[in-house]
Protein backbone atom coordinates (compact mmCIF):
# COMPACT_ATOMS: atom_id res chain seq x y z
CA UNK A 1 0.00 0.00 0.00
CA UNK A 2 1.30 3.44 -0.91
CA UNK A 3 2.17 5.76 1.89
CA UNK A 4 3.00 9.42 2.34
CA UNK A 5 5.04 10.36 5.44
CA UNK A 6 4.16 6.95 6.80
CA UNK A 7 0.45 7.50 6.41
CA UNK A 8 -1.45 5.14 4.11
CA UNK A 9 -2.76 7.06 1.08
CA UNK A 10 -6.39 5.91 1.43
CA UNK A 11 -6.48 7.25 5.00
CA UNK A 12 -4.90 10.52 3.96
CA UNK A 13 -7.15 11.04 0.95
CA UNK A 14 -10.18 10.07 3.00
CA UNK A 15 -9.40 12.72 5.57
CA UNK A 16 -8.65 15.32 2.92
CA UNK A 17 -12.07 14.65 1.43
CA UNK A 18 -13.72 14.79 4.84
CA UNK A 19 -11.84 17.99 5.61
CA UNK A 20 -13.00 19.61 2.39
CA UNK A 21 -16.53 18.39 3.10
CA UNK A 22 -16.56 20.06 6.52
CA UNK A 23 -14.81 23.03 4.96
CA UNK A 24 -17.68 23.38 2.50
CA UNK A 25 -20.03 24.07 5.42
CA UNK A 26 -17.55 26.40 7.10
CA UNK A 27 -17.19 28.32 3.84
CA UNK A 28 -20.92 28.63 3.12
CA UNK A 29 -21.65 29.77 6.66
CA UNK A 30 -18.70 32.10 7.12
CA UNK A 31 -19.39 33.63 3.70
CA UNK A 32 -22.93 34.54 4.83
CA UNK A 33 -21.62 35.92 8.11
CA UNK A 34 -18.98 37.98 6.32
CA UNK A 35 -21.47 39.46 3.82
CA UNK A 36 -23.92 40.32 6.59
CA UNK A 37 -21.27 41.80 8.83
CA UNK A 38 -19.73 43.77 5.98
CA UNK A 39 -22.89 45.66 5.13
CA UNK A 40 -25.08 45.53 8.23
CA UNK A 41 -22.29 45.62 10.84
CA UNK A 42 -24.26 42.96 12.68
CA UNK A 43 -22.52 39.89 14.05
CA UNK A 44 -25.25 37.41 13.21
CA UNK A 45 -25.40 34.96 16.10
CA UNK A 46 -28.61 33.55 14.63
CA UNK A 47 -26.61 32.09 11.74
CA UNK A 48 -26.35 28.62 13.27
CA UNK A 49 -30.06 28.64 14.05
CA UNK A 50 -30.86 29.60 10.45
CA UNK A 51 -28.69 26.71 9.29
CA UNK A 52 -30.61 24.36 11.57
CA UNK A 53 -33.86 25.88 10.36
CA UNK A 54 -32.94 25.00 6.77
CA UNK A 55 -32.40 21.38 7.79
CA UNK A 56 -35.65 21.22 9.76
CA UNK A 57 -37.75 22.81 7.05
CA UNK A 58 -36.30 20.29 4.61
CA UNK A 59 -37.07 17.47 7.05
CA UNK A 60 -40.67 18.63 7.53
CA UNK A 61 -41.40 19.29 3.88
CA UNK A 62 -39.92 15.91 3.05
CA UNK A 63 -42.21 14.25 5.60
CA UNK A 64 -45.41 16.18 4.85
CA UNK A 65 -45.24 16.73 1.15
CA UNK A 66 -42.79 14.07 0.16
CA UNK A 67 -40.75 16.62 -1.79
CA UNK A 68 -37.59 15.18 -3.36
CA UNK A 69 -34.17 16.31 -2.14
CA UNK A 70 -33.60 18.51 -5.17
CA UNK A 71 -36.78 20.46 -4.53
CA UNK A 72 -35.94 20.78 -0.84
CA UNK A 73 -32.54 22.15 -1.75
CA UNK A 74 -34.33 25.11 -3.34
CA UNK A 75 -37.51 25.51 -1.31
CA UNK A 76 -36.12 25.24 2.22
CA UNK A 77 -33.40 27.92 1.81
CA UNK A 78 -35.94 30.26 0.21
CA UNK A 79 -38.24 29.82 3.23
CA UNK A 80 -35.30 30.55 5.55
CA UNK A 81 -34.70 33.66 3.46
CA UNK A 82 -38.32 34.72 3.87
CA UNK A 83 -38.01 34.28 7.62
CA UNK A 84 -34.86 36.40 7.52
CA UNK A 85 -36.68 39.18 5.66
CA UNK A 86 -39.28 39.33 8.43
CA UNK A 87 -36.59 39.18 11.09
CA UNK A 88 -34.64 42.03 9.49
CA UNK A 89 -37.67 44.25 8.98
CA UNK A 90 -39.21 43.66 12.40
CA UNK A 91 -36.19 43.37 14.67
CA UNK A 92 -32.74 43.91 13.23
CA UNK A 93 -33.62 47.25 11.59
CA UNK A 94 -33.96 48.82 15.03
CA UNK A 95 -30.40 48.15 16.11
CA UNK A 96 -28.62 49.63 13.06
CA UNK A 97 -26.37 52.46 14.03
CA UNK A 98 -26.21 51.32 17.64
CA UNK A 99 -23.27 49.62 19.29
CA UNK A 100 -22.65 46.24 17.51
CA UNK A 101 -23.26 44.58 20.86
CA UNK A 102 -27.00 45.17 20.46
CA UNK A 103 -27.13 43.32 17.15
CA UNK A 104 -25.11 40.49 18.64
CA UNK A 105 -27.42 40.19 21.64
CA UNK A 106 -30.55 40.47 19.51
CA UNK A 107 -29.50 37.77 17.07
CA UNK A 108 -28.29 35.59 19.95
CA UNK A 109 -31.73 35.95 21.53
CA UNK A 110 -33.43 35.04 18.26
CA UNK A 111 -31.16 31.99 17.95
CA UNK A 112 -32.16 30.81 21.44
CA UNK A 113 -35.85 31.22 20.57
CA UNK A 114 -35.53 29.31 17.28
CA UNK A 115 -33.50 26.53 18.89
CA UNK A 116 -35.87 26.37 21.86
CA UNK A 117 -38.85 26.02 19.54
CA UNK A 118 -37.13 23.33 17.52
CA UNK A 119 -36.29 21.45 20.69
CA UNK A 120 -39.87 21.80 21.94
CA UNK A 121 -41.33 20.53 18.68
CA UNK A 122 -38.85 17.80 17.85
CA UNK A 123 -37.15 16.87 21.09
CA UNK A 124 -33.42 16.50 21.50
CA UNK A 125 -32.91 13.33 19.49
CA UNK A 126 -31.65 13.72 15.93
CA UNK A 127 -34.04 13.13 13.05
CA UNK A 128 -33.09 10.82 10.20
CA UNK A 129 -32.82 12.33 6.76
CA UNK A 130 -31.80 10.16 3.88
CA UNK A 131 -29.43 11.01 1.08
CA UNK A 132 -30.88 11.37 -2.36
CA UNK A 133 -30.82 7.99 -4.10
CA UNK A 134 -28.86 9.25 -7.05
CA UNK A 135 -25.94 10.25 -4.81
CA UNK A 136 -25.87 7.39 -2.36
CA UNK A 137 -23.08 5.36 -3.98
CA UNK A 138 -19.30 5.38 -3.68
CA UNK A 139 -16.62 5.35 -6.34
CA UNK A 140 -13.06 4.15 -6.14
CA UNK A 141 -10.59 6.25 -8.06
CA UNK A 142 -6.94 5.34 -7.82
CA UNK A 143 -7.31 3.84 -4.37
CA UNK A 144 -9.39 6.80 -3.15
CA UNK A 145 -12.87 6.17 -1.82
CA UNK A 146 -15.21 8.87 -3.03
CA UNK A 147 -18.67 8.90 -1.48
CA UNK A 148 -20.79 10.59 -4.15
CA UNK A 149 -22.81 12.72 -1.79
CA UNK A 150 -19.73 14.26 -0.15
CA UNK A 151 -18.16 15.06 -3.48
CA UNK A 152 -21.46 16.57 -4.58
CA UNK A 153 -21.59 18.83 -1.50
CA UNK A 154 -18.00 19.99 -1.98
CA UNK A 155 -18.57 20.83 -5.64
CA UNK A 156 -21.92 22.55 -5.08
CA UNK A 157 -20.57 24.57 -2.16
CA UNK A 158 -17.55 25.62 -4.18
CA UNK A 159 -19.75 26.72 -7.10
CA UNK A 160 -22.08 28.58 -4.74
CA UNK A 161 -19.17 30.34 -3.06
CA UNK A 162 -17.55 31.34 -6.34
CA UNK A 163 -20.90 32.48 -7.71
CA UNK A 164 -21.45 34.65 -4.64
CA UNK A 165 -17.95 36.04 -4.92
CA UNK A 166 -18.55 36.92 -8.58
CA UNK A 167 -21.92 38.46 -7.75
CA UNK A 168 -20.35 40.73 -5.15
CA UNK A 169 -17.07 41.55 -6.86
CA UNK A 170 -18.09 41.63 -10.51
CA UNK A 171 -21.63 43.02 -10.83
CA UNK A 172 -23.27 46.40 -10.40
CA UNK A 173 -25.46 45.02 -7.62
CA UNK A 174 -22.29 43.88 -5.88
CA UNK A 175 -20.78 47.32 -6.42
CA UNK A 176 -23.76 48.84 -4.57
CA UNK A 177 -23.12 46.42 -1.76
CA UNK A 178 -19.39 47.16 -1.59
CA UNK A 179 -19.96 50.90 -1.79
CA UNK A 180 -22.61 50.74 0.92
CA UNK A 181 -20.19 48.73 3.05
CA UNK A 182 -17.84 51.71 2.84
CA UNK A 183 -20.32 54.56 3.21
CA UNK A 184 -23.96 53.61 3.61
CA UNK A 185 -25.54 57.08 4.01
CA UNK A 186 -23.80 58.44 0.91
CA UNK A 187 -24.87 55.52 -1.31
CA UNK A 188 -28.39 56.10 -0.08
CA UNK A 189 -28.18 59.84 -0.80
CA UNK A 190 -27.11 59.03 -4.36
CA UNK A 191 -30.47 57.34 -4.87
CA UNK A 192 -29.89 53.68 -4.01
CA UNK A 193 -32.61 52.09 -1.91
CA UNK A 194 -30.28 51.01 0.88
CA UNK A 195 -32.99 49.74 3.27
CA UNK A 196 -34.00 47.18 0.63
CA UNK A 197 -30.34 46.35 0.01
CA UNK A 198 -29.89 45.64 3.74
CA UNK A 199 -32.94 43.38 3.86
CA UNK A 200 -31.83 41.53 0.73
CA UNK A 201 -28.31 41.07 2.06
CA UNK A 202 -29.49 39.64 5.35
CA UNK A 203 -31.91 37.35 3.54
CA UNK A 204 -29.19 36.22 1.17
CA UNK A 205 -26.81 35.38 4.03
CA UNK A 206 -29.62 33.48 5.74
CA UNK A 207 -30.44 31.68 2.50
CA UNK A 208 -26.84 30.47 2.26
CA UNK A 209 -27.09 29.20 5.83
CA UNK A 210 -30.38 27.43 5.08
CA UNK A 211 -28.83 25.93 1.94
CA UNK A 212 -25.92 24.59 3.99
CA UNK A 213 -28.46 23.22 6.47
CA UNK A 214 -30.29 21.21 3.79
CA UNK A 215 -27.00 19.83 2.47
CA UNK A 216 -25.91 18.95 5.99
CA UNK A 217 -29.17 17.21 6.85
CA UNK A 218 -28.35 13.80 5.30
CA UNK A 219 -24.92 13.64 6.92
CA UNK A 220 -25.17 15.38 10.28
CA UNK A 221 -28.09 14.65 12.53
CA UNK A 222 -31.03 17.00 12.09
CA UNK A 223 -31.35 18.31 15.63
CA UNK A 224 -32.15 21.55 17.40
CA UNK A 225 -28.52 22.19 18.27
CA UNK A 226 -26.81 21.12 15.05
CA UNK A 227 -26.23 24.80 14.31
CA UNK A 228 -24.86 25.87 17.65
CA UNK A 229 -22.28 23.07 17.52
CA UNK A 230 -21.06 24.27 14.16
CA UNK A 231 -21.33 28.03 14.51
CA UNK A 232 -18.62 28.34 17.15
CA UNK A 233 -16.10 26.89 14.69
CA UNK A 234 -17.50 29.09 11.91
CA UNK A 235 -16.98 32.21 14.00
CA UNK A 236 -13.37 31.14 14.50
CA UNK A 237 -13.11 30.68 10.71
CA UNK A 238 -14.46 34.20 10.12
CA UNK A 239 -12.01 35.67 12.62
CA UNK A 240 -9.14 33.83 10.94
CA UNK A 241 -10.23 34.90 7.45
CA UNK A 242 -10.84 38.49 8.49
CA UNK A 243 -14.26 39.99 9.17
CA UNK A 244 -15.91 41.36 6.07
CA UNK A 245 -13.57 39.76 3.53
CA UNK A 246 -15.59 37.73 1.02
CA UNK A 247 -12.74 35.82 -0.59
CA UNK A 248 -11.13 35.38 2.82
CA UNK A 249 -14.23 33.76 4.26
CA UNK A 250 -14.40 31.24 1.40
CA UNK A 251 -10.70 30.41 1.35
CA UNK A 252 -10.35 30.10 5.10
CA UNK A 253 -13.49 27.95 5.29
CA UNK A 254 -12.06 25.32 2.99
CA UNK A 255 -8.52 25.65 4.34
CA UNK A 256 -9.54 25.17 7.94
CA UNK A 257 -11.70 22.19 7.06
CA UNK A 258 -8.63 20.75 5.40
CA UNK A 259 -6.42 21.53 8.43
CA UNK A 260 -8.91 19.81 10.68
CA UNK A 261 -9.00 16.76 8.40
CA UNK A 262 -5.22 16.50 8.25
CA UNK A 263 -4.92 16.92 12.01
CA UNK A 264 -7.19 13.90 12.40
CA UNK A 265 -4.62 11.87 10.49
CA UNK A 266 -1.54 13.17 12.22
CA UNK A 267 -2.74 13.72 15.77
CA UNK A 268 -6.46 12.95 16.16
CA UNK A 269 -6.63 14.23 19.74
CA UNK A 270 -5.99 17.79 18.54
CA UNK A 271 -8.56 17.78 15.72
CA UNK A 272 -11.24 19.49 17.78
CA UNK A 273 -9.05 22.35 18.86
CA UNK A 274 -6.84 22.93 15.85
CA UNK A 275 -9.10 25.65 14.43
CA UNK A 276 -9.02 27.55 17.71
CA UNK A 277 -5.28 27.14 18.01
CA UNK A 278 -4.89 28.59 14.51
CA UNK A 279 -7.25 31.42 15.47
CA UNK A 280 -5.10 32.27 18.49
CA UNK A 281 -1.93 32.32 16.39
CA UNK A 282 -3.52 34.39 13.62
CA UNK A 283 -4.98 36.87 16.10
CA UNK A 284 -1.58 37.24 17.70
CA UNK A 285 0.28 38.02 14.46
CA UNK A 286 -2.50 39.46 12.28
CA UNK A 287 -5.34 40.82 14.41
CA UNK A 288 -7.38 41.74 11.32
CA UNK A 289 -7.29 38.17 10.00
CA UNK A 290 -5.41 36.47 7.18
CA UNK A 291 -7.31 38.24 4.40
CA UNK A 292 -8.66 41.24 6.31
CA UNK A 293 -7.52 44.79 5.81
CA UNK A 294 -5.95 46.40 8.84
CA UNK A 295 -8.58 48.61 10.44
CA UNK B 1 -41.55 84.35 -12.41
CA UNK B 2 -40.91 80.63 -12.25
CA UNK B 3 -40.19 78.99 -8.94
CA UNK B 4 -36.47 78.69 -8.09
CA UNK B 5 -35.00 75.25 -8.70
CA UNK B 6 -33.84 75.21 -5.09
CA UNK B 7 -35.70 77.00 -2.36
CA UNK B 8 -34.64 76.60 1.25
CA UNK B 9 -36.78 78.31 3.83
CA UNK B 10 -36.20 78.70 7.54
CA UNK B 11 -34.16 75.50 7.67
CA UNK B 12 -33.15 74.21 11.07
CA UNK B 13 -30.82 71.26 11.38
CA UNK B 14 -29.32 69.11 14.10
CA UNK B 15 -26.33 66.77 14.33
CA UNK B 16 -27.37 64.45 17.13
CA UNK B 17 -28.20 66.89 19.90
CA UNK B 18 -26.37 69.93 18.58
CA UNK B 19 -28.42 72.50 16.75
CA UNK B 20 -26.25 73.60 13.77
CA UNK B 21 -28.64 75.37 11.39
CA UNK B 22 -30.81 78.16 12.80
CA UNK B 23 -33.20 79.14 10.05
CA UNK B 24 -31.28 79.15 6.76
CA UNK B 25 -33.16 80.73 3.86
CA UNK B 26 -31.73 80.79 0.36
CA UNK B 27 -32.66 80.04 -3.19
CA UNK B 28 -31.07 79.23 -6.54
CA UNK B 29 -32.81 79.97 -9.82
CA UNK B 30 -32.35 77.92 -12.92
CA UNK B 31 -28.97 78.49 -14.55
CA UNK B 32 -27.64 80.45 -11.63
CA UNK B 33 -24.44 79.83 -9.69
CA UNK B 34 -24.87 80.66 -6.05
CA UNK B 35 -22.01 80.72 -3.57
CA UNK B 36 -22.43 80.08 0.12
CA UNK B 37 -19.61 81.82 1.97
CA UNK B 38 -18.67 81.43 5.59
CA UNK B 39 -16.11 80.32 8.12
CA UNK B 40 -15.42 76.76 9.18
CA UNK B 41 -18.33 75.53 11.24
CA UNK B 42 -20.70 78.27 10.11
CA UNK B 43 -23.09 75.71 8.61
CA UNK B 44 -22.11 75.57 4.92
CA UNK B 45 -21.53 71.83 4.74
CA UNK B 46 -24.48 71.21 7.04
CA UNK B 47 -26.76 73.12 4.67
CA UNK B 48 -25.72 70.89 1.75
CA UNK B 49 -25.95 67.75 3.86
CA UNK B 50 -29.42 68.81 4.97
CA UNK B 51 -30.42 69.21 1.34
CA UNK B 52 -29.38 65.58 0.72
CA UNK B 53 -31.08 64.38 3.93
CA UNK B 54 -27.70 63.47 5.39
CA UNK B 55 -28.14 65.54 8.52
CA UNK B 56 -29.81 64.03 11.59
CA UNK B 57 -32.97 66.05 12.16
CA UNK B 58 -34.31 68.81 9.89
CA UNK B 59 -37.14 71.31 10.16
CA UNK B 60 -38.33 73.98 7.78
CA UNK B 61 -38.62 73.60 4.04
CA UNK B 62 -36.31 72.49 1.21
CA UNK B 63 -38.03 72.53 -2.15
CA UNK B 64 -36.25 71.19 -5.24
CA UNK B 65 -38.03 71.65 -8.55
CA UNK B 66 -41.15 72.45 -6.57
CA UNK B 67 -41.03 69.24 -4.52
CA UNK B 68 -40.69 69.33 -0.75
CA UNK B 69 -37.82 67.06 0.29
CA UNK B 70 -38.15 67.34 4.07
CA UNK B 71 -39.74 64.07 5.11
CA UNK B 72 -38.73 62.39 1.85
CA UNK B 73 -36.80 59.11 2.30
CA UNK B 74 -33.09 59.66 1.77
CA UNK B 75 -32.84 57.44 -1.31
CA UNK B 76 -35.50 59.45 -3.13
CA UNK B 77 -34.05 62.93 -2.64
CA UNK B 78 -31.50 62.69 -5.47
CA UNK B 79 -34.28 62.02 -8.01
CA UNK B 80 -35.58 65.57 -7.58
CA UNK B 81 -32.53 66.47 -9.68
CA UNK B 82 -29.68 66.87 -7.22
CA UNK B 83 -26.05 66.00 -7.92
CA UNK B 84 -24.01 66.03 -4.72
CA UNK B 85 -20.24 66.38 -4.55
CA UNK B 86 -19.41 66.01 -0.86
CA UNK B 87 -16.63 67.80 0.94
CA UNK B 88 -14.75 64.59 1.76
CA UNK B 89 -15.38 63.60 -1.90
CA UNK B 90 -17.00 60.35 -0.88
CA UNK B 91 -15.08 58.21 -3.33
CA UNK B 92 -15.60 54.50 -2.69
CA UNK B 93 -11.98 53.52 -2.21
CA UNK B 94 -12.35 49.76 -2.69
CA UNK B 95 -14.25 50.13 -5.96
CA UNK B 96 -12.47 50.73 -9.23
CA UNK B 97 -12.59 54.15 -10.87
CA UNK B 98 -14.97 52.81 -13.51
CA UNK B 99 -17.23 51.24 -10.87
CA UNK B 100 -17.38 54.55 -9.01
CA UNK B 101 -18.28 56.28 -12.23
CA UNK B 102 -21.04 53.83 -13.13
CA UNK B 103 -22.36 53.29 -9.61
CA UNK B 104 -24.83 56.14 -9.22
CA UNK B 105 -28.32 55.60 -10.63
CA UNK B 106 -29.35 58.03 -13.35
CA UNK B 107 -31.66 60.76 -12.09
CA UNK B 108 -32.23 62.81 -15.24
CA UNK B 109 -32.17 62.54 -18.99
CA UNK B 110 -29.27 64.77 -19.85
CA UNK B 111 -26.52 62.81 -18.19
CA UNK B 112 -23.06 63.16 -19.64
CA UNK B 113 -21.94 60.13 -21.63
CA UNK B 114 -19.01 58.10 -20.35
CA UNK B 115 -17.15 58.83 -23.59
CA UNK B 116 -17.56 62.58 -22.99
CA UNK B 117 -16.49 62.21 -19.36
CA UNK B 118 -13.32 60.40 -20.36
CA UNK B 119 -12.70 63.10 -22.94
CA UNK B 120 -12.89 65.77 -20.24
CA UNK B 121 -11.01 63.71 -17.67
CA UNK B 122 -8.38 61.68 -19.56
CA UNK B 123 -6.72 60.77 -16.25
CA UNK B 124 -9.81 58.86 -15.20
CA UNK B 125 -9.80 56.91 -18.42
CA UNK B 126 -6.19 55.92 -17.95
CA UNK B 127 -6.81 54.77 -14.43
CA UNK B 128 -10.30 53.35 -14.88
CA UNK B 129 -9.34 49.87 -13.63
CA UNK B 130 -7.40 51.12 -10.60
CA UNK B 131 -8.92 51.11 -7.13
CA UNK B 132 -10.33 54.59 -6.62
CA UNK B 133 -8.57 54.82 -3.27
CA UNK B 134 -5.24 54.98 -5.10
CA UNK B 135 -6.15 58.18 -6.99
CA UNK B 136 -4.57 61.49 -6.05
CA UNK B 137 -6.70 64.09 -4.30
CA UNK B 138 -7.24 65.99 -7.54
CA UNK B 139 -8.24 62.87 -9.45
CA UNK B 140 -10.65 61.90 -6.68
CA UNK B 141 -12.27 65.32 -6.94
CA UNK B 142 -12.57 64.91 -10.70
CA UNK B 143 -14.16 61.49 -10.18
CA UNK B 144 -16.56 62.86 -7.57
CA UNK B 145 -17.75 65.44 -10.09
CA UNK B 146 -17.69 63.15 -13.12
CA UNK B 147 -19.88 60.50 -11.50
CA UNK B 148 -22.67 62.97 -10.66
CA UNK B 149 -22.50 64.59 -14.10
CA UNK B 150 -23.18 61.16 -15.60
CA UNK B 151 -26.47 60.92 -13.66
CA UNK B 152 -27.95 64.02 -15.33
CA UNK B 153 -28.56 66.39 -12.39
CA UNK B 154 -30.26 69.77 -12.75
CA UNK B 155 -28.61 71.25 -9.70
CA UNK B 156 -25.08 70.60 -8.48
CA UNK B 157 -24.31 70.89 -4.79
CA UNK B 158 -20.55 71.39 -4.63
CA UNK B 159 -18.90 71.30 -1.22
CA UNK B 160 -15.43 72.83 -1.30
CA UNK B 161 -14.43 71.44 -4.70
CA UNK B 162 -10.98 73.05 -4.51
CA UNK B 163 -10.08 72.22 -0.94
CA UNK B 164 -6.51 70.98 -0.54
CA UNK B 165 -5.79 70.81 -4.27
CA UNK B 166 -2.82 72.12 -6.24
CA UNK B 167 -3.31 75.43 -8.10
CA UNK B 168 -3.18 73.77 -11.52
CA UNK B 169 -6.04 71.47 -10.55
CA UNK B 170 -8.02 74.28 -8.98
CA UNK B 171 -7.72 76.05 -12.31
CA UNK B 172 -8.92 72.99 -14.22
CA UNK B 173 -11.91 72.61 -11.93
CA UNK B 174 -12.64 76.31 -12.33
CA UNK B 175 -12.78 76.06 -16.10
CA UNK B 176 -14.92 72.90 -15.93
CA UNK B 177 -17.44 74.64 -13.68
CA UNK B 178 -17.40 77.70 -15.93
CA UNK B 179 -18.18 75.44 -18.88
CA UNK B 180 -21.03 73.75 -17.00
CA UNK B 181 -22.37 77.15 -16.10
CA UNK B 182 -22.23 78.27 -19.72
CA UNK B 183 -24.19 75.13 -20.59
CA UNK B 184 -26.92 76.23 -18.22
CA UNK B 185 -26.20 74.10 -15.13
CA UNK B 186 -27.46 75.44 -11.80
CA UNK B 187 -24.90 75.25 -8.99
CA UNK B 188 -24.81 75.84 -5.28
CA UNK B 189 -21.16 76.25 -4.41
CA UNK B 190 -19.73 76.12 -0.92
CA UNK B 191 -16.26 77.63 -0.84
CA UNK B 192 -13.62 78.80 1.59
CA UNK B 193 -11.60 80.01 -1.34
CA UNK B 194 -13.41 83.25 -2.01
CA UNK B 195 -11.24 84.17 -4.98
CA UNK B 196 -12.36 80.97 -6.65
CA UNK B 197 -16.03 81.56 -5.86
CA UNK B 198 -16.12 85.19 -6.97
CA UNK B 199 -15.13 84.28 -10.51
CA UNK B 200 -18.01 81.83 -10.88
CA UNK B 201 -20.90 82.95 -8.73
CA UNK B 202 -23.79 85.20 -9.76
CA UNK B 203 -24.98 85.65 -6.21
CA UNK B 204 -23.50 85.26 -2.75
CA UNK B 205 -24.92 84.30 0.62
CA UNK B 206 -22.97 84.88 3.80
CA UNK B 207 -23.58 82.32 6.52
CA UNK B 208 -22.61 82.77 10.17
CA UNK B 209 -23.52 80.57 13.12
CA UNK B 210 -26.07 78.65 11.10
CA UNK B 211 -27.87 81.75 9.80
CA UNK B 212 -27.76 83.62 6.50
CA UNK B 213 -26.60 87.07 7.55
CA UNK B 214 -26.33 88.76 4.17
CA UNK B 215 -26.81 88.21 0.49
CA UNK B 216 -25.95 90.19 -2.61
CA UNK B 217 -25.24 89.72 -6.28
CA UNK B 218 -22.07 90.23 -8.31
CA UNK B 219 -22.63 93.98 -8.56
CA UNK B 220 -23.01 94.25 -4.80
CA UNK B 221 -19.69 92.55 -4.20
CA UNK B 222 -17.63 95.75 -3.94
CA UNK B 223 -20.06 97.34 -1.53
CA UNK B 224 -19.93 94.23 0.67
CA UNK B 225 -16.16 93.75 0.48
CA UNK B 226 -15.70 94.50 4.17
CA UNK B 227 -18.41 92.07 5.23
CA UNK B 228 -16.95 89.36 3.04
CA UNK B 229 -13.46 89.98 4.39
CA UNK B 230 -14.88 89.78 7.89
CA UNK B 231 -16.74 86.50 7.24
CA UNK B 232 -14.07 84.63 5.33
CA UNK B 233 -11.24 86.12 7.32
CA UNK B 234 -9.09 87.39 4.47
Amino acid sequence: MTELFGIPMPVLSGQILLGLFNGAFYALLSLGLAVIFGLLRVINFAHGALYMMGAFIAFLLGQWLGLPFWALLVVAPVLVGVFAVAMEKLLLRHVYGLDPLYGLLLTFGVALVIEGMAQYMFGVAGKPFSQPQALSGVSMIGGMILPHYRVFVIVVALITCLGTWALIERTRLGAFLRAATENRPLVEAFGVNVPVLLTATYAFGALLAGFAGVMGAPVFQVSAFMGSNLIIIVFAVVVIGGMGSIGGAIASGFLLGLCEGLTKVVYPEAANIVVFAIMAVVLFFRPSGLFGKAA
Amino acid sequence: MTEPILQIENLHGWYDESHVLHGVTLEARRGETVALIGRNGAGKTSTLRAAMNLLGRREGSIRVNGRETIGMPRHKVAYTGLGYVPEERGIFASLSVQENLMLLPSIGENGMSVARIYEIFPNLRERRRAAAGTLSGGEQQMLAMARVLRTGPQLLLLDEPTEGLAPVIVKAIGSLLAQLKADGMTMLLVEQNFHFARRLADRFYLIENGRITDHFDREGLEAHADRVADVVGV
